[in-house]
């Protein structure tokens, strides 16, 4: 980013270059960041607990990497599947995937996902007019 | 113009739409705050996509309303369940919770209730003054005096949250940078657009703030699906005995003046009101010894310092337009999505939609007494509301908030970048409030600091010479350095 600002076109302008204003910003940032390495360095870590780059536990973030995966997956198909469609399938599929699979607990999730997305469709699209993506499968207008 | 103000304020409780909005929007913000993790920042979020239709008035006097009623309901879960629905309430678990183990849940719920309106109510008074005071004095104030009091705001933001000055300030920062993207404001020169032309007028806020608040909260809450919280039992509110007032009376006047100067100091808020509020009233106790084993002078003064720090924090906000915490921040955004230009045009040309707003959070802290006292029970039933019934409503608001603010798929994109930007960041101890605000004083930085060079033909160090604006950068050095230059000072002694 330091280097991209050094490409921002400049016409000669009186005041303050376009360019320079986010470059010292850039450059506080980089210089900040480095105080807190070298805060963090200082710091004494527990050698029990501190475990190299190659330890660290991705599990713990497992749910939350599902959950963006599912969300890009539900955004790359949102023009296809639309705001009602695609919302209610990707909050069923979400809280199966994390909340556990069993008959039961499917048919609470589809209660679920279909009354809540289902609810907040209507008022946007009913209550404040807002045109939401329609898709190609189900057509409401 | 106070008559005019007082008139307009009258006008609230004649507007019957007003107060159903009031009405709705208490229960919703009592709601949201007592749930843990979706505090008063967050439902604001959540909302703005909705007041976009909505009139000026009502839809500030609807996020002012979310962010009174959500500050005080965060103490019914610190005291019933010993986890704060929003970090301002986090003093009140000290007391509230012990008490309420002792089986006296209703009476440090009553105490609580009691001392958040008396600070909610105090706080708007004292915003009615303020406010048009300060408007004022802001009247003389030209383009280097604001950029330095941007520049002390940001310096501020060291101190806005959890997290350490160096990560608040690294947040800040970021926002500020993050401001600079799209057209320059003043010669409309590209920058950071990589080519991308729907960057051109810059990121909007809306979008960002859905993703820094929402969605991140929505991805670290993807851990506790199946949680299962206990509460304590509770039979009902009571209120505080003639006894509890005389031992309380004067703890709730001193946390309601802590609380509304901390709230207007730009960039410091409810939580770390609420924290000086309590260590305050523990200071001048004639009953040390009880506090952290249930005292109801613990809880008044958490409670009675966080609630007047919303009328506080409002100030700064409407005044100058720097926002006091994250979720004035996003109170900012609403008047500006709304053509309400925050600062002294507001209090000369806008006066009753002012008084209005301020009118609505003056009925809304009478309508979350009513609603502490007589449903605290049935509110704190909401916070066992299973996470997997939670999530998908949080998700829908955000997904389609974010689309129904400009009806473009690149705006839904964003605020899952700032999603997980906003969840890695948490992971990592940063609070993502002061992005917030560095987003917004960003612009106002760099704008001011332009039109600042034009009238002074380049000549920076000028600035220096306004005695107004020198007063603010030596206040922002102090802000900065100063707890660094005190513990040098007393490591040498």
């Amino acid at each position: 980013m330091i280097n991209s600002s050094y490409y921002i076109e400049d016409p000669g302008y009186q005041g303050m270059k376009a360019s320079y204003w986010p470059r010292i910003i850039l450059w506080l940032l980089s210089i900040m960041s480095l105080v807190m390495l070298v805060k963090s360095f200082a710091n004494k870590v527990d050698s029990i607990n501190a475990g190299s780059f190659s330890q660290i536990n991705y599990m713990q973030f497992k749910n939350a990497l599902i959950c963006f995966g599912m969300f890009i997956f539900f955004l790359t198909f949102l023009e296809y599947l639309g705001m009602l469609l695609g919302g209610i399938l990707f909050v069923f599929g979400l809280l199966t995937f994390l909340g556990g699979f069993s008959i039961k607990k499917s048919t609470n999730h589809l209660i679920i996902s279909v009354v809540t997305i289902g609810v907040m469709w209507s008022i946007f699209t009913f209550g404040l007019k807002v045109i939401l993506p329609e898709g190609e499968i189900i057509r409401i207008w | 113009m106070f008559e005019q103000g007082l008139m307009a304020m009258l006008s609230v409780a004649t507007d019957p739409y007003l107060l159903f909005l009031i009405f709705v929007t208490t229960i919703l913000g009592v709601v949201i705050g007592v749930l843990p993790g979706l505090g008063a920042t967050t439902g604001a979020a959540l909302l703005l996509p909705f007041t976009l239709t909505m009139d000026p008035v009502h839809a500030i006097a609807v996020l002012a309303t979310i962010y009174v009623s959500a500050t005080f309901a965060g103490s019914i879960t610190a005291i019933l369940i010993n986890t704060p629905g929003t970090s301002a309430a986090a003093a009140t678990t000290f007391d509230g919770y012990p008490l309420a183990q002792k089986g006296e849940a209703g009476r440090a719920l009553g105490v609580a209730v009691i001392s958040s309106t008396v600070g909610g109510v105090f706080s708007v008074i004292i915003l009615c003054f303020a406010a048009p005071l300060l408007a004022r004095v802001a009247y003389e104030f030209r383009s280097p005096e604001y950029f330095a009091l941007t520049v002390f705001g940001l310096s501020m933001l060291a101190s806005i949250s959890a997290g350490g000055a160096v990560k608040n300030l690294i947040g800040g920062i970021f926002g500020v940078w993050l401001s600079t993207i799209g057209a320059e404001r003043v010669t409309g020169i590209e920058r950071f657009m990589f080519g991308n032309y729907e960057l051109y007028e810059g990121i909007h806020f809306v979008p960002i703030f859905i993703g820094l608040f929402a969605i991140s909260e929505l991805l670290v809450q993807s851990k506790t699906v199946n949680k299962i919280v206990n509460t304590v039992s509770m039979k009902a509110v009571k209120l505080p005995t003639k006894e509890d007032y005389k031992k309380i009376w004067k703890t709730i006047l001193r946390s309601c003046g802590i609380g509304t100067f901390i709230g207007v100091l730009p960039a410091e808020g409810a939580t770390v009101a609420s924290m000086i509020g309590y260590s305050e009233a523990r200071r001048w106790s004639k009953n040390k010894e009880e506090f952290g084993k249930g005292s109801i002078e613990g809880i008044a003064g958490a409670e009675a310092a966080n609630n007047s720090a919303t009328g506080g924090a409002m100030v700064p906000t409407m005044v100058l337009g720097i926002p006091g915490s994250g979720t004035t921040a996003i109170i900012l955004v609403g008047l500006m999505v709304h053509g309400l230009r925050p600062g002294v045009y507001l209090f000369t040309e806008q006066v009753e939609k002012v008084y209005q707003i301020f009118g609505s959070m003056f009925f809304a802290n009478i309508m979350f007494m009513l609603m502490g006292l007589y449903a605290a029970k049935f509110f704190a039933r909401v916070s066992l509301v299973p996470t997997a019934i939670l999530w998908p409503i949080v998700f829908g608001l955000s997904v389609i908030g974010a689309y129904a603010f400009q009806g473009q798929l690149l705006d839904v994109w964003l605020a899952l970048i700032f999603g997980v930007i906003g969840f890695f960041a948490r992971r990592h101890g940063f609070s993502v409030a002061p992005i917030a605000v560095g987003l917004i004083l960003g612009e106002m930085v760099e704008t001011n600091l332009q039109h600042s060079l034009k009238m002074f033909d380049g000549a920076w160090w000028m600035i220096f010479t306004q005695p107004l604006a020198l007063m603010f950068l030596i206040f922002a050095f102090l802000g900065l350095c100063g707890p660094y230059i005190y513990s040098l000072i007393t490591k040498r002694k």
